[in-house]
């Protein structure tokens, strides 16, 4: 008896070996099938802790910005001079918007509709990687998903003193936090920005500092021209291939070095994609460096805009079919 | 083995690893973000109490596998089965040395740990990587060679911690060790 079940236990062991090498040899068309269900026990329990750890994160990264006493005061000081600034700038911006919706009103009665027909799914975030050699999360959502379609944080700009009203549809989005690789009914695989894998068309749109003005090459009359960035000849860095270095930050190589970008330009989506035909915020330029193969380029470095360790909340893009787009 | 409660062990430490130990994650220079692997930490505590190689061997297989069911990224990690090869394989390995060493020393522990992670992780790596090859970069697998090694290193320093407090609820997935029971002792 006893060497029978060792017999069968030998046995089994040699079946789920070779099972293994099989699944390791099928790769993604086992992989995927077999992960879906897990996703599935998984997610159930995976809100507790997460919830916990993505407080205790967002705690962790509050008390990250102590300051020193001076450093307070200097920004105290700082602060005043940008308040009476802003109290001016305000009564300007006040004539502006004036402006602004006298025009939207009759662009929005005689102009051509502009919508992003897409919905917003929202979805938590249950569970992370189980190793840390990628980014990603399972999200789990109310509605199924489909691979490549993109998530975002959202947030809700107001200027009302009441509450808003529930069920109230329109939103902006806020920053953009990955895509979805694994699509599934109820949970979801997202691959974080910061991932390896992750590519996407950015753009770079250069942040005018008067205090620091800063030199670009324009061509004019088919002449390159060195001259001072304004808003006049400030046109966005289109086309900027945007990639995650598996650590907290995102890369953008090869870029024009004329181009003089600069930490605190800001990287958003392309707006070009089918999946997400509008700009959305990447994140913030942290650091420029020359790139080692090509002095003419230079590498950039973009902290992500939203706190992927603390996240916990997504809203997963869904574009509307229509007629043109296909089933 | 009592198989039932080591598979309920089994999904406690997985659904902790994904969630809770998040906590314990932390960037490492510049090969990105490093976390213990406490599904093998487990592993190497069966392996030293198990009673046979076989049940090592599975109860690697088992922890191997609910890691593949739920890595998501890097290296192309498409595959399912090189963990769950790697921890069964490596599991097996480890109980033949095991009475070479003095498991109840802290040292031992670690030391033990650290060979296991670095063994499975560089395995997972390099096999995931020879599966998507082509989107694998050289310079990208060499960082992932450095993570697994950061990976290794806290996960043994986290072991003697780890094998003190599973000593402590064994018995309810391990098999009480060969020798006179209470009846026996009378």
């Amino acid at each position: 008896m006893e060497l029978r079940s060792w017999l069968s236990k030998k046995r089994l062991l040699a079946c789920l070996l070779a099972v293994s090498g099989i699944t390791t040899l099928t790769g993604w068309g086992a992989a995927h099938p077999l992960r879906r269900a897990a996703a599935f026990v998984l997610a159930p329990l995976g809100h507790g802790p997460m919830y916990a750890v993505t407080h205790l994160k967002r705690q962790v990264a509050a008390n990250e910005g102590q300051m020193s006493p001076e450093q307070a005061a200097r920004l105290r000081e700082e602060n005043r001079y940008l308040r009476w600034m802003l109290s001016q700038w305000r009564y300007q911006a006040e004539l502006y918007s004036r402006r602004a919706r006298e025009l939207a009103n009759f662009q929005s009665l005689y102009g051509p509709i502009r919508d992003l027909s897409s919905e917003l799914i929202p979805a938590n975030v249950v569970a992370a990687d189980s190793l840390p050699y990628g980014q990603t999360r399972l999200v789990r959502s109310s509605a199924a998903t489909k691979a490549g379609e993109y998530a975002t944080t959202r947030q809700l700009l107001t200027k009302r003193s009441k509450a808003l009203e529930p069920r109230l549809a329109v939103v902006s989005a806020s920053a953009l936090v990955g895509r979805i690789v694994e699509p599934g009914a109820f949970t979801a695989r997202l691959q974080l920005l910061t991932d390896p894998a992750f590519r996407i068309q950015g753009r770079i749109r250069r942040i005018i500092n008067p205090r620091r003005p800063r030199m670009v090459t324009v061509t004019r009359d088919n002449l390159p021209r060195t001259t001072t960035l304004t808003p006049e000849n400030n046109l966005p860095i289109d086309d900027v291939m945007v990639r995650g270095d598996g650590g907290r930050r995102l890369i953008v190589e090869h870029v024009k070095a004329y181009h003089n970008v600069r930490p605190g330009d800001l990287v958003v989506t392309s707006g070009r994609e089918r999946m997400i035909p509008t700009e959305i915020h990447v994140g913030k330029v942290v650091d420029v460096q020359p790139d080692a193969k090509d002095p003419r380029r230079v590498t950039v470095f973009v902290q992500p805009h939203a706190d992927l360790e603390a996240l916990r909340e997504v809203y997963i893009i869904s574009p509307y079919r229509t007629a043109s787009s296909g089933p | 083995m009592r198989w039932i409660p080591f598979l309920i062990l089994t999904y406690l430490v997985v659904l902790f690893q994904c969630t809770a130990a998040r906590i314990l994650v932390v960037q490492g220079g510049g090969f990105g973000p490093v976390g213990p692997d406490f599904a093998a930490l487990v592993a190497v505590f069966v392996t030293l109490h198990a009673r046979s190689w076989v049940d090592a061997m599975l109860a690697g297989w088992v922890l191997g596998l609910a890691m593949d069911l739920t890595a998501g990224g890097g290296a192309g990690a498409t595959a399912v089965g090189p963990m769950s090869l790697s921890y069964a394989l490596v599991a097996g390995l480890l109980f033949r040395v095991r009475e070479a060493f003095f498991r109840e020393r802290a040292l031992t522990q670690a030391l033990l740990a650290l060979a296991f992670c670095l063994l499975t992780h560089v395995v997972w790596v390099t096999l995931q990587s020879l599966l998507a090859i082509g989107t694998v970069e050289a310079g990208a697998y060499g960082r992932m060679l450095l993570q697994a090694l950061a990976l290794a290193c806290y996960s043994a320093a986290l072991m003697p911690l780890v094998h003190l407090l599973l000593s402590r609820c064994q018995r309810w997935f391990l098999t009480a060790p060969v020798g006179p029971g209470r009846r026996g002792r009378r």
